[in-house]
């Protein structure tokens, strides 16, 4: 399925990743405020450009495709890396790559690319849904082409950290996208104590903080949102991996009644039934990479079929694993917590698999 | 986009690939017409929703007929035994032609070659890899030329999943062997040719070398055929009793004693092969529910969305999965395909009876006289066989864990 190319980079990035996330790194960010080591973040962007891989090249990026984004990101996923990459380089640098005009795209992209400059995409209020219905953040006009952002922002994933914040808000009775700085005047930020507190979350508060608009339209937003959880689908993936390996690693050395517990059908059938969501999961994460490269019209449809499916299954695998390693698996010295967060928290993350199941009903018109 | 490229979507071809799919889809469309939508077959003909194939003795003769009628115009073209060895009329092409072929076939309204499988899928491979020239000439070159029907004569009331256990017996008689004993979950039986049975050919050896694979002529003294009545009401299936049946020595497959290797040849060559079919079945079965529902202004209820919704996911996933599976060379592949394969799909089968029965609640158990309706009970029951079937769920995940993931087997 994938390219010889996409394979040697794999190789390359979990070489890159086992030196720079290993569990030790993953356990000190977590208990950061910021979550994220700078060092590391220079290394990705000068040693495998990683930041540049959605940006086109004529604003300095590698002008990659949406699959081996997934690729990086399944490899990200199963080593747990503390880093806004899916803020910054994914979320915000989708939006800014689909959405904003040559201007802002001239000026933020480059540095994006470069690590440089980090940004967030700011969606969900109070209530916490994905949704651009609803919104009550409010844009107005404040002169020179500039707008006064005004309303709270929940649930903003590297909020706290980010140099510039993209915040979804309503103007002139639409949806918009507008570009704020994450220094601006009038703007509060507030990291918020999370689950998985390998990924921060972040409150904002939005006092007419001047901003400029990217976007005067929602379509685009929503279409960002339908990709970005494709890869996030991904991700889940490489995650769900990682724990079924690691459960096959144990059920192969932990011995009870003088035979290793991979030798029972109890363990066995519930490895394979890991084995197999898995293995579908991954078949409908990069059917949306492919879609989406191939410029296929069913891109946003696959994308919920995808994050409805591989949260489901990345949770379950993360709950299996817990079970299989038995009373090691429950305690916080052992890895496989933090993957069992992180699959709940990103089940929920851009739409709970409920909510993508409705989208793919209203899609098909039902 | 037209219905050949749809068919095709996802698939590369090759130059070669392109014209064999061209010369087929040409024999095709000379022959056949296209398969009908959903929509438009709404409330015409059987609903066919039994999910094994349930028959009487009077038109089984006919559909065992229909099937082979089809088979020989294939054969005629050029399309009977495509991956087939060129010295025994075979087409010589790789496995990936064959696949092609059956996905230009599914597009079309054809005989249902269900009668044949056995035979062309399973006992015809086995044949080639371990019979004898005069045994592929004589046995397996007729089933793909529409001349003759295969079935296999494996398990017995005493081994299910544990296929070596097998009593029937096998003794050594002047012109051959003699066989005694006991098979049953045979397909085709009542119109087979021929049988593949696995017997017992030394009762002192240890139990996996003790067997050996013999062709059986289904007609020949001794040979009683029984259907049997499964849950459904319906019958699939037979018991087939051999009561000293004599058979020469030359129907002997392989060498006397290797019939476990045979028959776990037989059993590989079926779970590689990943096919369509029932993937396209669930897809013709989410489809008529989706109608259903609409139909009956069913997508109102959020119980209903969530049930149908799910099934459409399934239905998704499970076929991405298997196409993903069918684009890996063959090299990447575990052996464990088809197991995992057959599991998606039994799952899918039964989520997509529930479903039903949450679209139609007491129309589901009892008879309303609608088209499309009642019978979707029969869908579930049939479901439930489906897990059992050609290798339970419980022994194909086991060999899912111990295959790919290779987790120690038991007592190690």
């Amino acid at each position: 399925m994938l390219t010889t190319e996409q394979q040697d980079f794999r190789v390359t990035l979990r070489r890159f990743l086992a030196e720079v996330s290993p569990e030790s790194a993953v356990r000190a960010q977590m208990a950061t405020r910021d979550g994220f080591s700078p060092t590391v973040w220079k290394r990705m962007a000068t040693e495998l450009g990683l930041q540049a891989l959605l940006v086109p090249e004529e604003y300095g990026g590698l002008g990659l495709g949406l699959v081996d984004l997934q690729v990086v990101m399944e490899e990200m996923g199963r080593v747990l890396l503390c880093a806004p990459f899916l803020s910054s380089s994914v979320m915000a640098t989708l939006a800014i790559r689909e959405c904003a005009t040559a201007e802002a795209k001239g000026r933020l992209l480059p540095a994006l690319a470069d690590g440089e400059l980090t940004a967030a995409l700011a969606v969900s209020e109070r209530d916490g849904r994905w949704s651009l219905d609803g919104l009550s953040t409010t844009a107005e006009p404040a002169g020179d082409g500039l707008y006064g952002l005004t309303g709270e922002k929940w649930f903003v994933i590297d909020g706290h950290t980010a140099d510039v914040v993209l915040v979804a808000a309503r103007v002139d009775g639409g949806v918009g996208l507008f570009e704020t700085s994450g220094g601006a005047e009038g703007l509060v930020r507030e990291p918020l104590t999370t689950l998985d507190e390998t990924r921060k979350l972040a409150r904002l508060e939005l006092r007419g903080s001047p901003a400029r608009v990217l976007s005067a339209t929602r379509d685009g937003v929503a279409r960002v949102l339908q990709l970005v959880a494709g890869v996030v689908a991904a991700e889940q993936v490489g995650g769900a991996r990682r724990v079924l390996e690691m459960s096959v690693e144990y059920a192969t050395v932990r011995e009870q009644f003088g035979k290793p517990i991979g030798s029972f059908q109890a363990i066995k059938h519930k490895c394979a039934d890991m084995l197999m969501q898995i293995e579908a999961a991954e078949a409908a994460a990069y059917a949306v990479g492919r879609a989406a490269d191939q410029g296929s019209d069913d891109v946003e449809l696959l994308a919920s079929v995808a994050k409805s499916y591989c949260s489901d299954a990345y949770l379950f695998a993360a709950a299996e694993n817990i079970q299989i390693h038995g009373g090691i698996g429950f305690t916080w010295e052992h890895p496989a917590h933090l993957y069992y967060k992180r699959a709940k928290a990103s089940q929920l993350l851009l739409g709970s698999p409920g909510e993508h199941r409705e989208q793919i009903l209203s899609s098909l018109g039902i | 986009m037209t219905v050949e490229a749809r068919v095709l979507a996802g698939e590369t071809l090759s130059a070669e690939e392109r014209e064999f799919v061209a010369r087929a889809w040409e024999f095709l469309s000379g022959e056949r017409p296209l398969r009908h939508e959903v929509s438009e077959q709404w409330g015409v003909g059987d609903e066919d929703l039994a999910l094994f194939h349930e028959t009487t003795d009077e038109r089984e003769r006919a559909e065992a007929d229909a099937a082979l009628a089809w088979q020989k115009r294939r054969w005629e073209a050029g399309f009977g035994w495509i991956n087939g060895p060129v010295a025994y009329g075979g087409r010589g092409l790789p496995e990936r032609f064959d696949r092609l072929y059956r996905m230009l076939e599914g597009a079309f309204e054809i005989p249902d070659l269900n009668p044949l499988r056995i035979g062309t899928g399973t006992v015809g491979p086995a044949l080639v890899t371990y019979g004898s020239p005069e045994q592929i000439e004589r046995i397996a070159t007729p089933l793909y030329r529409g001349d003759s029907i295969a079935c296999q004569l494996f398990s017995e009331p005493a081994a299910g999943s544990d296929l070596a256990g097998v009593l029937t017996r096998g003794s050594r008689s002047a012109g051959g062997w003699v066989l005694d004993g006991q098979k049953v979950w045979t397909s085709n039986a009542p119109f087979a040719d021929w049988g593949m049975a696995l017997v017992r050919t030394d009762p002192d050896a240890s139990k996996h070398k003790g067997l050996t694979m013999i062709m059986v002529p289904m007609r020949a003294e001794g040979v009683e055929v029984r259907r049997l009545k499964q849950l459904t009401g319906g019958s699939s299936f037979a018991e087939v009793f051999l009561n000293g049946v004599e058979v020469p020595a030359g129907n002997v497959v392989g060498a006397e004693g290797e019939g476990w290797a045979v028959a776990m040849a037989t059993l590989a060559g079926e779970r590689k092969a990943v096919g369509n079919r029932s993937h396209e079945r669930i897809e013709r079965a989410v489809a008529l529910l989706r109608e259903l529902a609409e139909r009956q202004g069913r997508f109102d209820d959020p119980i209903v969305r969530d049930a149908w919704v799910r099934v459409y996911v399934r239905m998704v996933t499970t076929r991405l999965q298997q196409q993903k599976v069918q684009s890996l060379p063959e090299e990447k592949h575990s052996g464990a395909e088809r197991a995992m394969d057959k599991l998606f799909v039994a799952a899918a089968f039964r989520e997509i009876g529930e479903c039903a029965s949450v679209i139609l609640g007491p129309a589901f158990v009892a008879d309303t006289g609608d088209w499309g309706t009642f019978s979707w009970s029969r869908w579930l029951l049939g479901s439930l066989g489906y897990r059992i079937a050609g290798g339970t769920d419980e022994i194909l995940k086991t060999m899912l864990a111990e295959r790919v993931l290779r987790l120690p087997r038991a007592g190690k």
